[in-house]
């Protein structure tokens, strides 16, 4: 099973405001490779507060990809037509149910979620898009962790509108 | 014009240094041409929090070839030798771009950084992102600061160590 994590940031650390909002995220961002790497991923994890903003959104930016919302509490789901199915539990818990269902490729988004994974050491591979803006306070990317996370730098693409892209893998 | 450059080295996650001041996760990449990137400045700017850390390890990285300025509140400049220390960002600034000389280092800290940001008084943004995340530490840009927009100027992949050099155009603003 490999994990990945596909954000984007401001270039001071943060995915989001304090409200939770993305304004200083261009409007309409050049293609940078969201398209196909949700193509490459047999799942999306997502926790709570990411399924409820993703829910406010006018249309659903997932297509028909299988989507796992984390919460403890009902969720309402009516809304998103069968295409999200709910999960509770360790983050090692839902690898393991996603795995024991045939998923190979996992797509972990949203601020919590993502450090509970990272927490698990349970994340692999890391993308982070830099949008040239410093928004001064927000979201940390990752938030607090109980000790560094070396990486291993994969590969750099700079897009025209002065987006660059990094990936990385954890290196274990 | 001389140029006021913010050049650090900063993890993924954002951080300039760990929760008590590490600096130990900053990898040196071999091609990186330090000599070339210290000539091209012949002042340095810090506060005083960066200047007292400097101090401990034994001066810093300012070289006789640099002029090092102390912006702080508190310090005398009679305690303070080698450097000079102004309380007056705005008019150290002034003084330096007047004179003629090389572009000028703004070395940080964070909070100094901020305080140029909302003066509009930083040129350049570069950054050496290190293949790590620390989850904590002091902040590239401490909170809460003015938005800022930015224009990719440059950006480098020093492959040995997977450093990614960024280099930002502040956007000016209307003046205040």
């Amino acid at each position: 099973m490999t994990a990945s994590v596909f954000v984007g940031t401001s270039l001071d650390g943060f995915i989001a405001r304090k409200d939770g909002s993305f304004d200083f995220l261009p409007d309409d961002p050049e293609p940078h490779g969201f398209e196909e790497f949700l193509a490459s991923v047999d799942a999306l994890v997502m926790g709570r507060n990411t399924f409820e903003t993703v829910m406010g959104f006018d249309a659903w930016p997932y297509g028909e990809k299988r989507v796992v919302a984390l919460s403890s509490r009902p969720l309402e789901l009516s809304r998103a037509k069968g295409k999200v199915e709910q999960m509770a539990g360790e983050p090692a818990e839902i690898v393991a149910k996603l795995e024991a269902s045939g998923a190979r490729h996992l797509y972990v988004d949203g601020g919590i979620t993502v450090q509970r994974f990272l927490r698990a050491g349970l994340i692999q591979r890391l993308i982070v898009t830099r949008v040239p803006v410093l928004i001064g306070q927000g979201i940390p990317l990752f938030g607090a962790l109980p000790h560094d996370i070396r990486l291993r730098h994969l590969a750099t693409r700079a897009y025209a509108t002065g987006l660059v892209q990094s990936e990385y893998e954890v290196v274990a | 014009m001389r140029r006021v450059r913010y050049s650090v080295a900063m993890s993924l996650d954002g951080y300039i240094a760990g929760p008590n001041g590490e600096y130990d996760w900053i990898v040196m990449d071999p091609e990186i041409d330090f000599g070339a990137l210290m000539g091209s400045f012949d002042a340095m700017l810090m506060g005083r929090k960066t200047y007292e850390a400097a101090q401990k390890m034994g001066g810093g990285p300012a070289s006789r070839s640099m002029s090092v300025h102390v912006l702080s509140r508190t310090l005398r400049q009679e305690d303070c030798k080698g450097v000079t220390v102004s309380d007056d960002a705005k008019g150290t600034l002034a003084k330096l771009k007047a004179a003629k000389g090389k572009d000028i280092w703004l070395f940080g800290g964070g909070g100094l950084f901020r305080s140029l940001l909302e003066l509009g008084l930083v040129d350049t943004v570069e950054v050496a992102v290190i293949p790590v995340v620390l989850g904590g530490g002091i902040p590239f840009l401490p909170a809460p600061a003015e938005r800022a927009k930015l224009k990719l100027a440059k950006h480098r992949v020093y492959a040995k160590t997977g450093t990614v050099a960024l280099e930002y155009d502040v956007a000016r603003r209307a003046a205040r």
